[in-house]
């Protein structure tokens, strides 16, 4: 068994509630794949959704796709409106299934003993930074990759977070 | 909200909000009193240092401000619904529809829509809730504008598809009223009969000339879906006027919206979802996009409730992100009404982790605050 270092007490509530709110939210089953390790979150997808999170565990949660998967999402959310490429408005449709998803899961971190806040999510796509080198991610924290499938394709969540030291 | 001025920041014009007393507590300005500049030499005379003045916050200022603007823009309304009535008159008296008759109140929409798009869609709800005659095509013409803007059209352009809208149901006249207006279902034989209302519209526009052909056009094409599936003619994609396209979706998100007295109004979340469920076969998808963008997910005049607890009603969209609406919350999260409405835009950084969770209907509001 690898050294898993990072805490299933506060990964848990991230993985249950990105399955949960697909089916509340956009009404799809969602299933969680295995589980991989990284040492720093995965700055290659075609489009990321990126949130922060200060408070008694912090770093960053970005949900990692292909851009067939992120309209497709976005199309769920605008109540299945066809969408054929990532405007301002299916990125904010993007970053409020982002936001709600990360309320559902404070709620969760809450009830296991962690208080912490969320930035607001931004998306970026790997368009804007073709051909650079980008390190998107600001921090350094050993990452677990959670794939999440569902009828539209997969998504990976890159959970690099770690407890706040006292 | 009151505050205490020095008496040199004191200006001409601002209302006191206490009675300005002298010694022994002779009466010197009542409170109410909007400050002249005789007060202000009077109130330096009697060594008074400071006043109570009211200022209106932001909110107050905001309320005002669209109450003002929405009297003005219901006499606009009000305006459109007398030609409609002057309209039909003419049409049953076989008189011509003038076409600048019709293009006045859509002019009238067209300023209004870029004047405060917001508060002329607060109207079409309010309208819509006291179900005056005629509302249903003054509603399908300012949505139809709304839609027609975000798709780049302006000038001729959003004055005819305007004029479309808000005689697309014109033909109903030559239908006996008794066939349609009434609780029993449609027989098949009204039914047909019905259907030819495009075909009605289109040849009173044509007797009375002056109306362009994609006006025409769009009025017989009303009801035509891209599968095929519409009346009249069963038109399939392309076939379908550009004006007709938009005016048919327009008016079945209006329709499921609208107050009827046989049933109640759709959510429009959930009208949208309806007319999604079917409409990726039945509108454009550049059409569907614009009515989900700048009406749909949580139209003006909608309830929502919030993450914090907060029951809100929409009071404006801001264009391009649907999820964050403008807001004036009427219920604070331990539901207690707000007699003063707190406006919140969830555009604003201020309130960016704020998000709404569902949308609801009047009866839910009164079950959530009935339980108390
Ligand atoms: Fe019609």
């Amino acid at each position: 068994m690898t050294k898993i270092l990072i805490k299933a007490r506060f990964v848990n509530p991230f993985i249950l509630c990105a399955v949960k709110t697909m089916k509340s939210l956009l009404q799809v089953d969602a299933a969680r794949a295995d589980i991989s390790m990284r040492p720093q979150p995965y700055a290659g997808y075609e489009v990321m959704i990126i949130l922060g999170v200060a408070g008694d565990i912090e770093g960053q949660v970005i949900y990692g796709m292909r851009l067939g998967v992120a309209l497709d999402l976005a199309s769920r959310m605008m109540l299945g409106v066809p969408l054929d490429n990532l405007d301002e408005m299916a990125k904010s449709a993007l970053c409020e299934m982002a936001l709600i998803t990360f309320d559902y899961t404070r709620k969760e971190l809450v009830e296991a003993g962690y208080e912490c806040q969320v930035t607001p999510p931004s998306v970026i796509t790997s368009f804007l930074t073709k051909g650079l080198e980008m390190d998107i991610s600001t921090v350094r924290i050993r990452t677990l990759i959670v794939p999440i499938s569902y009828a539209g394709g997969e998504i990976e969540i890159n959970i690099a977070l770690r407890e706040k030291k006292a | 909200m009151v505050i205490k001025k020095n008496i040199n920041d004191v200006e001409i014009g601002m209302i006191l909000a206490q009675e300005v007393t002298g010694p022994q507590g002779v009466h010197l300005i009542p409170e109410n009193t909007a400050l002249i500049e005789e007060h202000l030499t009077k109130l330096k005379q009697w060594n008074i240092d400071y006043v109570f003045i009211k200022v209106e916050s932001e909110d107050e200022r905001i309320e005002k401000e669209e109450i003002k603007t929405r009297q003005i823009f219901q006499k606009a309304y009000s305006n459109a619904v007398t030609c409609l009535q002057n309209i039909k008159q003419n049409i049953s008296s076989e008189k011509a529809i003038k076409i600048e008759e019709i293009e006045a109140p859509v002019k009238d929409m067209m300023a209004k829509v870029n004047e405060n798009r917001d508060v002329l869609m607060q109207l079409t709800r309010l309208n819509m809730m006291e179900n005056h005659l005629f509302s249903h095509s003054i509603n399908v013409c300012v949505y139809a504008l709304v839609v027609g803007k975000y798709l780049n059209l302006a000038g001729e352009q959003l004055l005819e598809l305007g004029t479309t809208a808000l005689l697309h149901d014109i033909g109903m006249v030559k239908i006996e009223e008794s066939l349609w207006n009434n609780n029993r279902p449609v027989s098949d034989n009204s039914w047909q009969h019905i259907k030819k209302h495009p075909h009605f519209g289109a040849e009173i526009l044509e007797q009375s000339g002056g109306y362009s052909r994609k006006i025409i056009e769009g009025i017989k094409h009303h009801h035509e879906r891209i599968n095929g599936s519409g009346y009249p003619l069963g038109l399939k994609g392309d076939e379908i006027s550009f004006y007709g396209g938009i005016v048919g979706l327009v008016n079945v998100f209006e329709s499921l919206t609208a107050y009827r007295k046989y049933r109640e109004p759709v959510i429009p979340n959930e009208a949208m979802k309806i007319i999604l469920a079917k409409g990726r076969n039945h509108f454009a998808p550049e059409f569907l996009r614009a009515l989900v963008a700048h009406i749909a997910i949580y139209p003006i005049g909608s309830l929502v409730m919030l993450n914090t607890g907060e029951i809100a009603q929409v009071t404006g969209v801001n264009p391009e992100h649907p999820f964050r609406p403008k807001l004036k919350v009427l219920f604070d999260c331990e539901r207690n009404q707000q007699t003063k409405a707190r406006r919140l835009d969830l555009k604003s950084k201020k309130h960016e982790t704020t998000y709404v969770t569902k949308t609801i209907n009047q009866a839910d509001i009164d079950n959530l605050t009935s339980k108390q």
